[in-house]
């Protein structure tokens, strides 16, 4: 259909005339279907609204919208099997990377009930609905349904005599009474009831029986096909989960050709004393029986036989046994089970094409290991091998390294250039099967990244540089893999089930494997994944994708939707990219392309012809094509709804390849010939379609490069073409103009340029720069011998977000717009010496924003500001502080990056904010200095310098270079930095970041409040504790906040006792909470010996240990304890055991999953301490004394994890209390 | 999210400071055993509306929930029976082993566990009268110098 309408849109640009579209009646026909299938789903609530669109979505939409209809519901119940969905199950169930979610019932309306979270609890069920339709002639709406619910199946679950009958008062009666002709919820109700009757006495009846055997499926040595079990975890997911009799387990795949058989073996151990392994038997998951004999007249080994169904049919093997629950009443408990999948078989032609030396092996010898591997998947190889392919090294060498080109080899998404030369000569020289594949055998040839083989996911040909008799069959197969089937290597991020390199068996590792595991057999047999896909989109040609890329560009620019390009061949043959046309009596053979836009993105539609639907002899309307043209190119646009057709008949470049080969993609550089004739097609019509013209845009650069520097060059962009004024001063489209990214990375070499703009408009007429970058190898400033380093990238960003902020701030879509025109005034208020930012009110936005980036780029260069910014009657379009001005000057003399001056002089011109914050943050400093400069001139120093430099007070010394700096402390306190950094301050030797800077100094003040009362307490013992704050990750800002506010005594407790700090630290490290950090009694227990720690009580206040205590006596308790350990002293602890709350012990479950790893750490064990003997017992307060909080000299207590105050480092309350006598307990 | 824990009769649901949600339910009330499962927000809402846990299973088909326990039948831990050389006393077991005497002790911490050592045979004998627990004897004959790791009983 498709197919059919692109044909048609073009020819509607030749001919009014459009034929029906010929799908509309099978649309119509899908909606029909539709309804009906969805009637039968019980008007499911929202899925109702899903279904009922059916016919407008594709699968994958739908698939989504079924996905969040599950998501949303708990219950959602779907009939699976009905024959004429299976495709849409296949695609919703199949997706790669949908699991079925939690608590979803599945309904399969012909064979049994699955809970598919629970697999092995599967019930024979049936429920029967029988819409009853408002009209039975037409069925086109129920009114109501019938219900019924049959369970004749569920003969191999033994039921006691009792539980049978409750079962069939339960099935029978309330449906079949209540429920017989309800209506949608009513009968959900009734189905959900029932299902959870029934479960609740399947789960009893199933319960596990003590039976010692125990079976393993294995692959047959002669099988046929595949047998995979797990045995990598991630791949979990893939195998169906049962439990059999009480024995959870993933169930080995068996793979089988559709209706064929194949063999496999199932070895019994025996251990019990009432059955054998003769007692043994087999039958599917439906019952029917399954034969079996013993192995190698082995009594414990059977081959089993497997027998194929349909295409990707499952079926269940199992292995069970009739257990006698008493003389009267056996029942069957299955041991183990196998699944088996059946594909259609495979069968595919390979050929390999030895190059320039003939291949090491034979075909068949090939062919016999190459189907060993992917028998497992249920797919034959045919190979041929072809005579010997020649080709010169100068043929394929095209950068002359004697190594061939790899192709992309992360995404596995093309050839490369050499390996295209190579391919494209194979294809003129030799008849290609377009229903093989063919892999080129290059053992003299090396790749260049020394990779063995090479195949793009899903295309032709294969590159294989290494084969050895011993490795080729798995080293191609190995690229098949990819090439046939689309496997991703099992160790890319793109595979659904990672697995580091080397780390398996699989064929898709780099590890020698050849295992292939189920879920590769389905992708295998995708249908998504059809083979020969690439005899649609692999003609190579010239699609080379930068070409490529530039052709849709300029047909973007020109607004064209599609073109054809006609060529007269002396010869005519038809081709699959193109037809054969008559016009005006001569033959032309004619190439379409047609494309979408997708956002910014331009999409070529891939077409096919159907010739029958071609006129022979077409007559093209409004377009006089001259007699004798020998090839043209015809551009269609749309116009206000309606489609112009422009020709242009001047092409210079040669297609005449095309014409020899009789394939356009015979012709080199086919894209980049179609780009210049069609540039050169604009230039002869003059089109000018939606955008500016050319002479437009030399107006536009004219001007722009006027308001210039000299080192600034400004380039334009329209609808994806860079523009730049050429010698003449006239715009020209930039052949391979570079990126954006290039642009703003600075990416160019000529060394007159300094900055480059590229600008253009948005969407709303706004003028707007697209990229700015500063030349990367600028050479920047060196100041008394050092050299200044900047992050080019950042200050351009920086002026690339800034300027555009501001130019939509006054929505400015004149380049000559002015300050004065849209009324703005970029000016601050007045610094504190008195001046202000100015920026010239009569000067362009552009010429604003040229000088902003011409002064941040000579400071970058110079290291100073340019003289005309702040000198006083020296008029400048910029005009800045002294104070600011000297200030950056001062700073860049101090630090070596000046990225964040430079910043600062673009954001004072353009960003208002940052004029404003700055002026304050200024006067805010200031402020503070006047309130107490003992402290704050230190504190400020030290931050101006953090904010210079990102390093501390060390590069602050070298900052002031003051003689009598001794060292911090002496630093801090000393009038002469205080004198310094008043010194620094007034002269203006520092300013950036104010803002920034006032901020951080409020922050500090605390801090260097508390370390003058520790000095002030005793100068001399506060030196070791000082160094021990100052030396906590955080710089003691944390121990700040906890104690900013502590009494005299309490600052003494750590002057006289700095092992405190320890304490405290490790408290912290633990997640200890405040209140606990902040108690120094509890501080001092935790700094105490195991043994020797004191009472809570002595620490703890009466009120906080009775709150502690009251989660313990009002709930039961759980002890954590080893089964091992309970066995052998007949107690689950000592007199002083540690318990949790069942509260606490409840939530932790919640957060951990039970996985033992995390309860570790939630209890503050050592990782892996816990095992499988864990035991959590759970015990009735009432069975216990009373509970204390432990004191940390409990035995086995943890010298690095306990913590004082009752709870572990995890967060769990916790209690001591008398376990030494015998307790009742339940084992969670 | 605020912590809630409410109590019916026979049965409580909870819901975290991580909006995680349970159910748990003693045993006889639903079925002959009890359980904690895994609910979401709908049911906790809904049981916070007062109703009875019969119809909670029976709306939400809670059969189908994640269970992250079972609360089954109450056990009673082994009764040991002392021998001439083999004493089982409040959470220790003391021995003798030819001429020497040993102390073997349940860890008080989470996860339990036990140490071992050698003690005179005072100690031995006066353990074996059976009046002192554990930490009694420790305190009595400062013992507490060898609740080391390195006698860990494994």
């Amino acid at each position: 259909m498709r197919i059919a309408l692109i044909i048609l849109s073009f020819l509607l640009f030749f001919s009014p005339v459009l034929a029906q579209d010929a799908d509309t009646i099978s649309v119509e026909q899908a909606k029909v279907k539709t309804r009906t299938f969805f009637d039968e789903l019980f008007m499911f609530r929202m899925a109702a609204d899903v279904f009922e669109t059916r016919a407008l979505m594709s699968d994958n939409e739908l698939g989504d919208s079924v996905e969040n209809y599950m998501d949303h519901y708990d219950n959602a119940l779907f009939f699976i099997s009905r024959l004429e969905y299976d495709f849409f199950w296949n695609n919703i169930l199949g997706r790669k990377k949908y699991k079925v979610p939690s608590s979803k019932l599945f309904l399969d309306s012909k064979d049994s009930y699955i809970n598919k979270n629970e697999p092995g609890s599967s019930i024979d069920f049936d429920i029967v609905l029988t819409p009853q339709w408002e009209d039975p002639a037409t069925e086109d709406k129920v009114k109501d349904y019938k219900v019924q619910i049959n369970t004749a199946n569920y003969t191999n679950v033994a039921f006691t005599t009792d539980q049978k009958e409750h079962l069939q008062t339960v099935l029978n009666s309330p449906f079949t009474e209540n429920y017989s002709t309800p209506k949608d919820a009513a009968v959900n109700e009734a189905v959900f009831n029932g299902l959870a009757e029934l479960r609740k006495l399947l789960t009893e009846a199933q319960k596990p029986v003590e039976i010692g055997l125990q079976l393993y499926f294995k692959p047959y040595e002669s099988q046929q096909f595949g047998f995979d079990k797990l045995t990598y975890d991630v791949h979990k997911p893939t195998y169906i989960k049962r439990t059999y009799n009480g024995n959870e387990m993933y169930l080995p795949w068996k793979s089988v050709s559709s209706s064929g058989i194949d063999q496999v073996l199932l070895e019994v151990s025996d251990n019990d004393e009432d059955y054998s392994p003769g007692d043994v038997k087999f039958k599917t998951a439906a019952g029917t029986t399954i034969s079996a004999t013993n192995f190698e007249g082995k009594d414990n080994l059977f081959l089993v036989n497997v027998t194929g169904k349909t295409h990707e049919s499952v079926e269940e093997i199992q292995a069970y046994i009739n257990y006698e629950i008493d003389e009267e009443t056996n029942k069957e408990v299955v041991l183990g089970g196998l699944n088996t999948i059946s594909y259609d078989k495979k069968s595919i032609n390979l050929i390999i094409v030895p190059v320039n030396e003939a291949a090491s092996f034979s075909a068949s010898q090939f062919t016999t290991k190459l189907n060993e591997i992917y028998q497992q998947s249920v797919v034959e190889w045919k190979v041929t091998l072809d005579d010997v392919f020649e080709i010169n090294e100068s043929e394929w060498d095209l950068d002359g390294d004697h190594k061939m080109n790899d192709g992309e080899s992360t995404f596995l998404s093309d050839y490369s250039d050499e390996q295209l030369a190579l391919k494209r000569k194979y294809k003129q020289e030799r008849d290609i099967d377009k229903q093989a594949y063919y892999v080129f055998l290059l053992n003299n040839i090396p790749s260049k990244s020394g990779l063995a083989g090479y195949m793009p996911l899903k295309k032709q040909y294969a590159y294989i540089h290494s084969a050895t008799d011993e490795n080729a069959a798995q080293l191609i197969a190995h690229e098949l893999g990819h090439g046939a089937f689309r496997l991703w290597h099992t160790f890319s991020s793109n595979s659904d089930y990672f697995m580091p390199r080397k780390t398996s068996d699989n064929l898709m590792d780099y590890n020698d494997g050849e295992r292939l595991h189920k879920y590769q057999w389905d992708l295998i047999h995708d249908p998504q994944n059809i083979l020969f896909a690439w005899a649609q989109d692999e003609e190579e040609g010239a699609m080379q994708g930068d070409d490529l890329n530039r052709l849709l560009r300029i047909l973007k620019h020109s607004g064209t939707n599609s073109f054809a390009f006609g060529i007269k061949c002396p010869t005519m043959t038809t081709e699959s990219d193109g037809m054969v046309f008559k016009i005006k009596g001569e033959s032309y053979h004619v190439f379409f392309m047609k494309y979408s836009y997708v956002g910014e993105e331009i999409e070529i539609s891939s077409y096919d012809f159907d010739e029958s639907s071609i006129p022979t002899n077409l007559n093209v309307e409004g377009i006089d094509i001259p007699d004798e043209l020998d090839k043209f190119i015809v551009l269609n646009q749309m116009d206000a709804g309606e489609v112009v057709s422009h020709l242009c008949t001047q092409l210079q470049e040669d297609y005449s390849k095309a014409c020899q080969t009789g394939s356009l993609n015979d012709v080199d550089n086919l894209y980049t010939k179609f780009g210049n004739d069609i540039m050169q097609c604009f230039d002869a019509l003059e089109l000018s379609p939606g955008g500016y013209t050319l002479p437009e845009i030399t107006g536009i650069l004219t001007q722009l490069q006027s308001e210039a520097r000299e080192n600034q060059q400004f380039e334009f962009t329209q609808n994806g073409l860079v523009y730049s004024l050429n010698e003449q001063g006239l715009a020209e489209i930039i052949e391979d103009a570079p990126s954006d990214a290039d642009i703003n990375t600075g990416n160019w070499t000529d060394e007159s340029i300094d900055m480059k703009m590229r600008v253009g408009y948005n969407a709303d007429g706004i003028f707007q720069f697209a990229a700015i970058g500063i030349r990367k190898n600028l050479q920047l400033a060196k100041v008394d011998g050092e050299q200044k380093t900047a992050t080019l990238t950042d200050i351009s960003a920086n002026m690339l977000a800034k300027n555009n902020a501001l130019l939509k701030e006054h929505q400015v879509k004149d380049i000559e717009a002015t300050l004065n025109s849209v009324g703005a005034n970029l000016d601050s208020d007045a610094f504190p010496d008195g001046k202000k930012v100015e920026i010239d009110k009569s000067a362009t936005f552009v010429k604003i924003l040229c000088e902003a980036g011409g002064v941040g780029v000579a400071f970058l260069k110079t290291a100073e500001i340019e003289q005309p910014v702040y000198l006083a009657d020296n008029p400048n379009t910029i005009k800045a502080p002294p104070i600011g001005t000297g200030s950056l000057e001062g700073g860049a003399m101090a630090v070596t990056d000046i990225t964040s001056m430079a910043t600062m002089i673009h954001d004072l011109v353009t960003d208002k904010d940052a004029r404003a914050e700055a002026r304050e943050g200024f006067k805010a400093i200031k402020e503070q200095v006047v309130d107490d400069p003992s402290l704050l001139f230190p504190i400020l120093g030290e931050i101006a310098l953090e904010e210079f430099t990102g390093s501390g007070s060390e590069g602050f010394e070298e900052m002031l270079n003051t003689e009598t700096n001794q060292g911090r402390k002496g630093h801090l306190v000393s009038k002469t930095s205080v004198r310094t950094a008043t010194s620094v301050f007034a002269t203006g030797k520092f300013i950036t970041k104010l803002p920034d800077m006032a901020i951080k100094m409020a922050a500090k003040m605390p801090k260097a409040k508390l370390w003058l009362r520790f000095r002030s307490l005793d100068e001399a013992l506060s030196a070791d504790l000082l160094k021990k704050l100052d030396d906590l990750p955080d710089g003691g800002n944390k121990f700040l906040d906890d104690f900013a506010g502590a009494s005299d005594e309490t600052l003494n407790k750590f002057l006289n006792k700095p092992e405190l700090i320890e304490a405290w630290k490790k408290m912290d490290n633990l997640g200890a909470d405040d209140a606990l950090r902040q108690n120094t009694g509890a501080l001092e227990a935790l700094s105490k010996p195991h043994k020797s720690r004191p009472d809570p009580s002595e620490y703890l206040d009466k009120g906080f240990i009775d709150n502690h205590l009251n989660k313990f006596n009002n709930d039961d308790i759980v002890r954590v304890t080893t089964q091992s350990k309970i066995d052998k002293f007949g107690s689950l602890g000592p007199d002083d055991a540690f318990v949790m709350p069942k509260s606490e012990f409840d939530k932790m479950l919640l957060e951990t999953g039970r996985d033992l790893r995390k309860i570790e750490k939630k209890l503050g064990f050592e990782p892996n301490s816990l095992s499988d003997d864990a035991v959590f017992a759970l015990i009735k307060r009432e069975d216990v004394g009373s509970f204390k909080i432990p004191s940390g000299n409990e035995s086995g207590v943890s010298p690095t994890k306990w913590l004082p105050g009752g709870k572990t480092s995890g967060g769990i309350s916790e209690a001591i209390v008398d376990l030494s006598k015998k307790v009742d307990y339940t084992p969670l | 999210m605020k912590y809630e824990r409410i109590k019916y009769d026979g049965w409580e649901i909870t819901k975290t400071e991580e909006g995680q949600f349970s159910l748990f339910y003693e045993p006889g009330i639903i079925e002959e055993t009890g359980a904690l499962i895994k609910i979401n927000e709908e049911v906790f809402n809904a049981a916070k509306k007062g109703v009875t846990l019969k119809e909670l299973y029976k709306e939400f088909s809670l059969y189908n929930n994640e269970r992250l326990y079972t609360v089954g039948k109450p056990v009673t831990p082994p009764s040991k029976i002392n021998t001439e050389n083999q004493f089982y006393g409040r959470g220790f077991i003391a021995t003798q082993e030819g001429n020497k005497y040993f102390l073997e002790y349940q860890l008080a911490r989470h996860g339990g566990g036990s140490r071992k050592f050698e003690i005179s045979k005072e100690i031995y004998e006066d353990a074996r009268k059976g009046d002192k627990s554990t930490s009694e004897l420790f305190k009595k004959y400062n013992l507490y110098h060898l609740d080391v790791p390195e006698n860990d009983v494994k």
